[in-house]
């Protein structure tokens, strides 16, 4: 409990940036504290708790965009005509976004989650621990994922 | 690259990571003489800082009771079906494990030919008919059948994809990788450094896998790559056959390929969830099938996995909308005229395959089923030849099974749930025989199997590391 009450914030905000979904996000940090608390009952709590739950909350994310979650994914993103969401309410849920959110969305979930995890004030290090990647290719993928966002960003006129 | 845009590169990387020596003086030097690298490395910076600033979210009352009943050691209710329902029925069988299967027991086979009781009576009334064989997990038997023992080996690549070939295995994911036995993994040389690989497969000539190049192109264009060998990939398939649209909500994906005596055969979703599907004889030349090919009657369709045996290839999924979906499944002789081939079952429950794979009677497909509130087991079907198909359904007091991943070495198959404590096996993919394995992987991503037995690569206990679990 404690744990969660000192992080669940943070990670539901982080997990609703990297998965762009609500619901998503809640189905994950869900699961990631089960995992925690499955932690804790089996003797394994882990000595440093918040990079621990970033690098599984990470794993979620990531995972989820891999192969084996892509057909329930694409699933549950099918619309049919009788259940789908009207188009002002999708303009709405968009324009709620931030513009910088808006932009991630054009790199991998792999790269979005790295950029997230620098802004909730991990290092390059840590995050190359977090995603499983080398030093050298987590520093590639995020210096190109900058570049990326800020392409859009400019070209969406919204650069700060 | 010109220089200007390796400089913003580096600034870029400035932000997370310590530059050498060499780097920040050549990063300075470019930055003094040049206002728009020096604007632009601004810009990137106050990027960063807009992320960093990204407003806190709140969490709805309803999941914040359901977390904190949980931690509380209460069974959390309410929960939504996929990876939470998983983990909370987990935790829960795992706690009573547990305390139940202590000391040397490490496996227990039992045969459950889908007459399966709930977890806590599994545990704490464990019929006479289960003979606890103190197999250790560290020594398998090579008397057992494959499936039954697994060994961990922890600190493997993170790998999305398996298939048996090369010198013995061969895996994809951040890149590729070659193992003889499944412990010592060496990378592959992998043409396009910034792509991932999704799925591999073994065919005539060698092996294709299939990914995409997202960190370099916000168009989530798709690729493939072709090996001889395992060990050295080239990418033959990329450009505008290839294109799969922008990340809205999600990037688009490749999802699957197989490989058989007539060629083999990817497919992907592009953006907004069209399927998209590319074959080629030999691995090296493809051609994309036409648009509709997996349409049935306009209905949205969701293929999620491809199988190649002897009398073709199939392909195992859904139809329909959320909520009035059901399984499908598509036959091709030859890959590339595919023929919808059934059940038009879409009424609830609603059972859904996540993987079919070429063993038992034929073809075996692994999922679960949806009552529209809550997961109400796992299901299998089975069909010699692809066209007729048998569905069997578990129990609903189990734990959905199947949601991960399936392997078969032509007869047998294996099929891990998505957080599992157990590997089941099956010879005719309708009976099914539970093994519940210490330390069984968690998260499986990839499996497969061949000559040398099996292997699944997954998260470890501590939900951290990626290990590889092999059985002879």
């Amino acid at each position: 409990v404690d744990a969660y009450t000192a992080h669940h914030e943070e990670l539901f905000s982080f997990l609703c940036s990297a998965t762009r979904d609500r619901d998503v996000a809640e189905d994950l940090l869900q699961d990631l504290f089960l995992r925690l608390i499955r932690q804790e009952r089996s003797g394994r709590l882990p000595d440093a708790v918040r990079p621990w739950l970033y690098r599984v909350a990470s794993n979620l994310v990531i995972d989820r965009g891999r192969r084996l979650a892509s057909g329930r994914r694409w699933l549950e993103r099918l619309v049919s005509p009788e259940s789908a969401e009207p188009a002002d309410a999708q303009l709405l849920r968009r324009e709620q976004a931030s513009t910088v959110e808006l932009a991630l969305e054009h790199v991998s979930p792999e790269a979005r989650v790295a950029l997230l995890m620098s802004g909730h004030g991990f290092s390059g290090e840590e995050i190359a621990a977090a995603i499983g990647r080398s030093h050298n290719a987590t520093r590639s993928l995020m210096s190109r994922a900058r570049v990326t966002v800020r392409q859009h960003l400019g070209a969406e006129g919204a650069a700060p | 690259v010109n220089d200007h845009e390796r400089i913003l590169l580096l600034a870029a990387a400035a932000i997370d990571f310590p530059l050498a020596l060499a780097e920040t003086d050549e990063l300075e030097a470019h930055l003094r003489s040049c206002t728009d690298c020096r604007s632009a490395a601004a810009r990137l910076r106050g990027d960063a800082a807009q992320i960093a600033s990204l407003p806190r979210r709140r969490l709805s009352d309803e999941v914040e009771r359901r977390i904190v009943e949980a931690a509380r050691g209460a069974r959390p209710t309410g929960f939504r079906p996929s990876l939470v329902l998983i983990a909370a029925a987990l935790l829960l069988a795992a706690t009573l494990i547990g305390a139940a299967v202590a000391g040397a027991l490490l496996l227990r086979t039992r045969e459950l030919p889908f007459s399966l009781v709930p977890p806590s009576a599994r545990v704490t009334a464990v019929p006479t008919s289960v003979a606890p064989t103190p197999t250790s997990t560290a020594a398998p038997s090579p008397t057992r059948p494959p499936g039954e023992t697994w060994q961990v080996v922890t600190g493997t690549p993170s790998m999305s994809d398996l298939v048996a070939g090369g010198p013995g295995w061969v895996g994809v994911g951040g890149g590729a990788w070659t193992s003889s036995d499944g412990r010592t993994w060496t990378p592959a040389t992998v043409d396009g450094s910034d792509s991932a690989m999704t799925a591999v497969a073994a065919g005539p000539g060698g092996y294709v896998a299939i990914g995409e190049n997202h960190p370099t192109d916000a168009q989530g264009s798709g690729q493939i790559w072709f090996s001889a060998d395992g060990l050295d990939w080239q990418i033959v398939g990329s450009g505008p056959a290839f294109e799969l649209g922008p990340c809205i909500e999600g990037c688009p994906s490749m999802i699957d390929v197989a490989g058989g005596p007539k060629g083999f055969v990817a497919f992907g979703y592009r953006t907004g969830g069209a399927t998209v599907a590319w074959f080629s004889s030999d691995g090296q030349r493809w051609e994309t099938l036409p648009a509709r090919t997996f349409e049935v009657a306009g209905s949205a369709v969701s293929p999620s996995g491809i199988a190649a045996g002897p009398s073709g290839f199939v392909i195992a999924g859904s139809i329909g909308s959320p909520g009035s979906d059901g399984a499908a499944f598509w036959l091709s002789p030859d890959g590339r005229i595919w023929t919808h081939t059934g059940p038009d079952r879409t009424t609830k429950p609603i059972e859904r395959p996540f993987a079919v794979v070429a063993g038992g009677p034929g073809f075996v497909a692994v999922g679960d089923c949806w009552d529209g509130d809550k997961i109400c087991g796992a299901t299998a079907w089975t069909s010699p030849d692809g066209a007729a198909w048998t569905q069997r359904t578990i129990d609903a007091s189990e734990l959905p099974a199947f949601a991960g991943a399936a392997a078969s070495d032509g007869d047998r198959v294996v099929a891990f749930s998505d957080a599992g404590t157990a590997v089941w096996t099956s010879d005719d993919g309708l009976t099914w025989t539970r093994h519940e394995v210490d330390a069984a992987p968690v998260s499986v991503q990839a499996a497969a199997g061949g000559d040398r037995g099996f292997i699944a690569i997954g998260l470890d206990e501590t939900e951290t590391v990626y290990s590889a679990w092999l059985s002879p």
